[in-house]
């Protein structure tokens, strides 16, 4: 591989100033420096989790009657929180591996922030399975584990323990492929350690990484074996979380085209969260340089195009529940959108379909302000859509005798918005002590862009910081160029 | 051959010394733990090591020793076995249910010694093999905490002797004085306490027995008495009447003899290919009722009309002129086409003057000795209103010096002002309630009676029926049989169970001839339960107050205004008596579906025209409350619309608002006894109202809520066919055209050919069990869900948790609507888990916690079960429920309740988890504990019984002898269970007939539960499958 200078490819950092010190300083200082903010941000957050896990704990101690299910609604916002968390998680695998598969280079300014992203997302995913079940305690009967129960198994017909695979899977290999391309950066980060034991931890974490030919031949394999193996994952495990409803009788649920259409989904919130994080994140932490206008505009597009994936998902439901002449799904779609839920449906139509329309406009696809509002609504979307899905199908199915409604408590609420403090909790740590942007990475592409491209950033940027410096700079860690 | 020495090594073969020192240990080195234990710490030769390991050890030793405590359960053996008595094996003990007014031929089932389950007789004549739900829920009552646990006086407990000292003193200084007596009570059909009674008046002349029932059938004695010269109801033949006409009388619920009603009208109801006809029932009501919600047509009217609706059969039928109602005319047209003898008219008014019309309409229909006879008349309904009258002026007056209550809790159910006060008055007060009720709290001294399943007693509900009443379990409080306190008091004393046997031998013995010997005979009447006498009765009617009748009659519906409000029976509470039954309390009422309390019933069209919300916040169920006024007092009450309610009538259930209950949570509702006023001699159930909205709103535990089935709004009308149903003419033409499917089910011919799987067929070699609901001659009675509760262990919940929808019925009765609002028809669907053969609810449970049996069965393996509840989101029909909280207190867990608000779980709070009140449960059904799902088993436990004995017995098993509890409950045999696979099984039959189909079997879920469609007789066609189904 060799890094192709193509003179129209615009620099994927910004900045005039730097150089490959520059960059390891930039990115590492916001594991070197204290912050106010910071501590502010992760206390109230901690305090968030805390209440996350007492929330928990009331739930486990009192039982599920503390949440608003009925006999008719057996899920709500458990299972709502946990496909939305899923698909949240579904951004980092994808920019990792499937855009390291088609080598879109943009990725490594976000990459390691989304990956991040996808653990802690589905850590607070796997919260619901774990903690929606009566008797959690009997949780590890779902492991297909030898036991003396006598013939006394699992069943692989179901749904849920499909999940159980799938998320596992997902889980683990998001880990190690997060964790093993935090190892190089955990070794810079050593290399610039000052304190005995900041040197002794940072050490730890890196596995003794010396950087070494052999050093980055491993690790370039392994990037790439993971790559593989992620990249059906992001394909499967949404699919299997939709067959959770696809495989199930009800009307709404019992859909064959659940599966590209959650994927889609999942795509689709996991880019708007990534989003919402890194716009804060690129602020706080002064990495506009590295996560540029190109990145978000390219985020954008992908929201456009998933949301609109989306979309068209929602109208074929629609057009088949028609078509199909079958009164049991039509009733259910007549019923998410002019029902009892009617509004929950209005708020996913407009935050999921209509809000991305925007973006087929470039200057907002550029503007960080609409993006921002842009990806929370997504998220918002998102999540009613789970809703939706869950709830409106459960509350009016077969038997009107047992139709019924479902209010949150405040268990509910709490284990929700505990989930989201969770979430922040676990990125603040993350963005505190680990660097947020791939250090190696973004070095390989440092020097990809066209010397063309940079004169004429140059010019319109040197007024300001007075000369380009440094671009002739050979980092030793470039690895684009060893080859 | 000598035996061969192997040797392993050189070192064996010649036993050097180093081996042998190694050989003769087990292990090779010195053990470090055993060095550290054998020599002592202080000899230095521990290590550091080993004394933290021994630390450890002792510290994690002690703790676990000290904190795991294990609880002491003390299990005594039987010294000497109870005879009868088999560990685990049931004991069914022939008896008579006769509590507040309510008559059930029944068996007991005890297990170990504890009645736990009411079975019905089947040998009864009267009760036909059936129950009521009040019968099945009396069970529950025995392990009340709330019962009186030793004699009181005011609050304070005291012994018998003191009790039978003071009020024998003070019974002997009133009567010295010449001071009058009264037992009051409620209809009393046990003869031989009718004769202790006669003793005690023997004892003490100035004792007056008044009797008294709080649901007064007071107005048709009085008519009888005044047209047939006998203060008695006579038996009505529902089964041969083919036109009947009900007239605001709810003789499938409540109405003087429900049970036998239900199952003899059901007799005439019920077609088949073989049975092409069915009685016509036309019911003319204003409050609606399951008996309305049954009848073939439907006329809603106002209450005052339905008096007026009687004077028109009147004049009709009697005096051949004209019907001021059209539907009321045709109605009378229908009766007198009938034919004599083969019509029969009933009114449930408590005017006698009403009741003196009826008599004469079906005199002059020729009902008499044919649809109604007087050869056996009920001894259930004795009360007359004036008794409380006499009671009450009595007190005031000073005439009365004791007053003594037997059943009958007056302070309740008194709708005459000024009780309370007047009981003050009494110089004794005695009142023998086995349990907390109004009247007791009240009274001076409380004498507590056994309850009915302690005690020996015996019954006459119709004349010349007798039951014998056996004690199931020896007394579990210091309480006394009334009969045995009143006989001390008459200074007679002896057993009571001494006393019937004389009374029998005396007074049964000798009018039989069956038996010779008079053990013969009460062994055998106490094995059977039942004497059956030869019925001697008769009566001729006498019309001479009838022209009266038709002019009072005529006045007093004229006098009752637009606004009227009618107080009715629920099949629940009845007239308060259970109250206090967690298990009545939590049944859904069929006509409202609403559990916990009583509601004002309003017309769905009024509400909407009053600025009522008619579909009220569905979401949290909140109901606006209005206050209704009639005879000068007050109530709030929320107002739920029923449809079939006439604008302007309102309809209260009497029976709730009890105060003297033992938990909170019973006292729901509002008593509107205080609310009746006097018609005559009589109280009358319908008055002139004001309702005016407040302001406040109300949450009802309603089960089954608003909304509408169909998708009218989309322009297209589409129904979902869950239930079927047709008319008569229609479905006779069907089955004469031979059609495999008969009218209204004409769609399953096409579905059933649909039927077609990819998957392997499981075969079902043994048994297949399967069920058949005949919804032609289910009433919704719901005897069948409380039989339910009582045969599964179900748990009760409790007002907020059915507020949430988390009622843990295992079975439920649906109830659709179809037709105008104002005049729907109505089709209840008893639902239980369907037993699909193709379930859904099985392959998504990860755990394979719910299963097929190979017999057909969806089986529930609870220790298993970790409470996802998929299959409850997947079950179609909706009959999983979920164990929310830890409501039968089966968890390790200790009680978690009380903490918070929002866990409400009232089967603690009513105590239904103290030892005493568990002592009712099924030990043969597991307990469920907190977290796991549950649902019907088709009583899975009494399948095993019946195969078990069948087993034992060297047999197949025969249809018919493994029965489901709500099947044996079933007072009109609308449930059908058995053996598919056995080819001459009844369930076989139905499960093959043209009315039969499964619920949303489109789906292919292959239910084990079938329907039979319901057939209306009528000659005006609907076309059912355009018309909207709707449930409100």
């Amino acid at each position: 591989m060799h890094a192709y200078e193509s003179e129209f490819r615009e620099p994927l950092i910004n900045g005039m100033d730097k150089n490959y010190t520059k960059i390891t300083d930039d990115l590492v200082a916001p594991t070197e420096r204290n912050s106010a903010m910071w501590w502010i941000a992760t206390l109230l957050t901690g305090a968030g989790s805390a209440f996350f896990v007492f929330c928990l704990g009331w739930t486990v101690w009192f039982g599920i009657g503390t949440w608003g299910l009925n006999k008719t609604i057996g899920w709500a916002w458990d299972i709502t929180n946990f496909v939305w968390w899923i698909g949240i998680g579904h951004a980092g695998t994808l920019i990792s591996a499937i855009l390291l598969l088609f080598r879109q280079r943009y990725r490594t300014g976000i990459n390691r922030a989304a990956e991040a992203m996808t653990i802690f997302a589905v850590i607070c995913a796997g919260m619901f399975p774990i903690f929606h079940m009566g008797r959690v305690w009997d949780a590890p009967f779902i492991f297909p584990i030898p036991n003396t129960r006598g013939p006394l198994w699992v069943n692989f017909n179901s749904p849920l323990l499909w999940d159980v695979f799938a998320i596992s899977t997902y889980f683990s290999v998001s880990l190690l492929f997060w964790y093993s391309g935090l190892m190089p950066d955990f070794g810079t980060i050593r290399d610039r350690s000052k304190g005995k034991i900041r040197k002794w931890i940072y050490n730890i974490l890196s596995f003794g990484w010396m950087g070494t030919a052999k050093n980055w031949q491993r690790f370039e394999s392994l990037s790439l074996v993971l790559a593989g193996l992620s990249t059906p994952l992001v394909l499967s495990v949404h699919t299997i979380v939709s067959f959770d409803f696809a495989t199930s009788v009800i009307p709404g649920w019992h859909t064959t085209i659940f599966p590209p259409y959650f994927v889609a989904g999942a795509i689709f919130s996991g880019f708007a969260m990534v989003e919402t994080l890194m716009l804060i994140s690129r602020k706080l932490f002064q990495l506009e340089d590295y996560i540029t206008i190109n990145h978000i505009e390219s985020m954008n597009k992908i929201i456009v195009l998933t949301g609109s994936i989306v979309g068209i998902a929602y109208l074929t439901e629609l057009f088949i529940a028609w078509y199909s002449g079958y009164l049991y799904e039509q009733f259910a779609f007549y019923n998410r959108i002019l029902g009892k839920y009617f509004w929950a449906y209005i708020i996913m139509m407009s935050c999921n379909v209509i809000s991305p329309q925007f973006y087929w406009f470039k200057s907002l696809r550029r503007n960080l302000w609409v993006t921002f509002i842009l990806s929370i609504f997504v998220n918002i979307g998102m999540w009613f859509e789970r809703f939706v899905i869950i709830v409106t199908s459960l509350a009016d199915d077969y038997l009107p005798s047992s139709w019924a409604y479902f209010s949150p408590t405040w268990v509910d609420i709490g284990i929700y918005t505990g989930s989201i403090s969770v979430f922040l909790f676990l990125f603040l740590l993350f963005s505190r002590f680990f660097p947020t942007i791939a250090i190696a990475e973004v070095k390989a592409i440092f020097r990809i862009s066209s010397e063309v491209a940079k004169a004429e950033r140059a010019k319109k940027e040197g007024a300001a910081h007075g000369g380009f410096v440094g671009l002739s700079t050979i980092g030793p860690l470039d690895k684009d160029s060893k080859n | 051959m000598a035996e061969k020495n192997y040797w392993k090594g050189i070192e064996e073969k010649e036993q050097l010394e180093g081996f042998r020192q190694i050989a003769v240990k087990e292990f090779r080195d010195e053990l470090p733990v055993l060095s550290s234990i054998t020599e002592p710490i202080s000899t230095g030769k521990s290590n550091r090591r080993d004394f933290l390991k021994m630390l450890g050890f002792s510290v994690t030793a002690a703790a676990v020793a000290a904190s795991c405590e294990m609880p002491v359960r003390k299990s005594i053996p039987y010294v000497w076995r109870p005879e009868d008595i088999v560990p685990g094996v049931a004991n069914y003990y022939a008896s008579a249910f006769y509590q507040g007014g309510d008559y059930g031929a029944v068996l007991v089932k005890t297990r170990e010694g504890r009645p736990i389950k009411v079975e019905a007789n089947k040998l009864s004549v009267v009760t036909k093999g059936g129950t009521s739900a009040r019968a099945q829920a009396s069970v529950l009552s025995l392990y009340d905490g709330a019962r009186y646990k030793s004699p009181k006086k005011g609050t304070e407990a005291i012994t018998w002797e003191t009790a039978d000292k003071e009020i024998g003193e003070k019974l002997k200084s009133i009567a010295a004085s010449g001071g009058k007596i009264v037992i009051f009570s409620s209809s009393i059909i046990s003869p031989s306490t009718k004769s202790v009674i006669a003793d005690f008046k023997a004892a003490y002349p100035t004792v007056e027995h008044l009797t008294y029932d709080g649901v007064s059938y007071s107005g048709i004695l009085d008519a009888n008495e005044k047209t047939f010269g006998k203060r008695a109801i006579p038996s009505y033949n529902f089964a041969k009447a083919k036109v009947i006409v009900g007239v605001g009388a709810d003789f499938l619920g409540t109405w003087v003899s429900p049970v036998e009603f239900s199952a003899n009208y059901a007799e005439n109801r019920r077609v088949s290919a073989d049975k092409k006809t069915m009685s016509r029932h036309i019911q003319i009501e204003s409050v609606p009722t399951i008996t309305g919600y049954k009848a073939d047509t439907r006329i809603a009217v106002k209450p005052s009309e339905e008096l007026s609706a009687l004077v028109d059969l009147y004049n009709v039928i009697v005096g051949g002129g004209a019907a001021a109602n059209a539907k009321v005319g045709k109605a009378a047209e229908e009766l007198k086409a009938a034919g004599a003898g083969n019509a029969l008219v009933v009114s449930g008014s408590n005017d006698a003057n009403a009741q003196v019309l009826v008599n004469a309409i079906n005199n002059a229909l020729g009902s008499y000795g044919s649809t109604i006879t007087w050869d056996r008349t009920y001894n259930t309904k004795q009360g007359s209103d004036k008794s409380l009258t006499a009671l009450v002026d009595g007190l005031n007056a000073g005439t009365v010096k004791a007053v003594l209550f037997y059943e009958s809790n007056p302070a309740f159910t008194s709708p005459a002002k000024g009780f309370a006060e007047a009981l003050k008055k009494a110089e004794l007060s005695v009142s023998f309630a086995n349990r907390l009720d109004e009247t007791s709290a009240a009274c001076q001294y409380v004498c507590p009676d056994n309850h009915w399943l302690e005690s020996w007693n015996d019954a006459e509900p119709k004349t010349g029926v007798f039951n014998t009443v056996q004690p199931t379990i020896s007394k579990l409080f210091d309480t006394r049989p009334f009969a045995e306190t009143l006989l001390k008091w008459s200074g007679k004393g002896g057993s009571y169970y001494e006393y019937i046997q004389k009374y029998w031998e005396k007074n049964l013995y000798t009018k039989q001839s069956k038996y010779s010997g008079f053990w013969a005979f009460w062994d055998n009447s106490v094995h059977d339960g039942e004497v059956v006498l030869p019925a001697s009765g008769s009566a001729s009617f006498s019309g001479s107050s009838v022209a009266d009748a038709v002019t009072a009659v005529s006045s007093a519906a004229s006098s009752f205004g637009d606004t009227q409000v009618k107080f009715y029976e629920s099949i629940a509470v009845g007239d308060g008596y259970w109250a206090d039954n967690p298990w009545l309390q939590e049944l859904p009422d069929s006509v409202s579906k609403v559990t916990w309390g009583n509601y004002i019933i309003a017309s769905p069209t009024w509400m909407v025209k009053n600025g009522y919300n008619l579909d009220p916040d569905f979401k949290e169920k909140i109901y606006a409350v209005a206050q209704l006024t009639a005879n000068g007092q007050s109530v709030e009450l929320p107002v739920v619309g029923v449809p079939g309610t006439p604008e302007g009538v309102f309809g209260v259930a009497v029976g709730y608002g009890r105060t003297a209950v033992a938990h909170d949570e019973l006292k729901v509702g509002a008593n509107v006894f205080q609310l009746l006023s006097k018609s005559g001699d009589n109280f009358t159930e319908i008055a002139k109202a004001e309702i005016s909205k407040t302001a406040k709103t109300e949450k009802v535990a309603i089960t089954q809520t608003h909304f509408n089935i169909t998708m009218q709004d989309l322009g297209g009308i589409k129904t979902r066919k869950v239930v079927k149903e047709t008319t008569l003419k229609e479905y006779v033409k069907s089955v004469e055209d031979k059609r495999a499917y008969s009218a209204g089910n004409e769609d399953r011919e096409h579905i059933m050919e649909e039927l077609v799987t990819l998957y392997y067929k499981h075969e079902r070699p043994g048994h297949h069990w399967t069920m058949v609901v005949d919804l032609n001659t289910c009433t919704g009675c719901s005897a069948c869900v409380v039989a339910c509760n009582a045969e599964n262990n179900v748990p009760v919940v409790g007002k907020d948790q059915v507020i949430r929808a988390r009622e843990m019925h295992w079975m439920r009765i649906d109830r659709y609507y179809t037709g105008e609002v104002d005049n729907p028809d109505v089709v209840f669907q008893p639902l239980m888990c369907q037993h699909c053969d193709n379930a859904p609810c099985e392959n998504v449970c990860p755990v394979a916690a719910t299963n097929h049996s190979n017999e057909g069965l969806n089986q529930m393996a609870y220790n298993r079960c970790i409470g996802t509840r998929y299959c409850a989101n997947n079950c179609p029909y909706k009959v999983r429920r979920f164990n929310w909280y830890d409501y039968q207190q089966a968890d390790a867990f200790d009680k978690q309740y009380g903490t918070s608000n929002d866990q409400n779980v009232a089967s603690e709070t009513l105590g239904l988890h103290e030892p005493l009140t568990r002592m009712v449960l099924n030990p043969d059904v597991t307990v469920r504990s907190r977290g796991v799902m549950e649902k019907c088993s088709f009583c899975v436990q009494r399948l095993q019984g019946a195969k078990l004995d069948a087993k034992k017995a060297g047999r197949p098993l025969a249809d018919g002898e493994a029965t489901t509890a709500c099947q044996t409950a079933c007072p009109t045999n609308a449930i059908s269970f058995g053996d598919r696979n056995d080819k001459n099984s009844e369930v076989l039959k139905q499960f093959n007939d043209s009315r039969a189909f499964g619920v949303i079997e489109e789906i292919h879920t292959m239910p084990n539960v079938l329907y039979l469609t319901q057939v209306r007789n009528r000659d005006e066609e609907k076309k059912y499958d355009v018309i909207d189904y709707y449930h409100a």
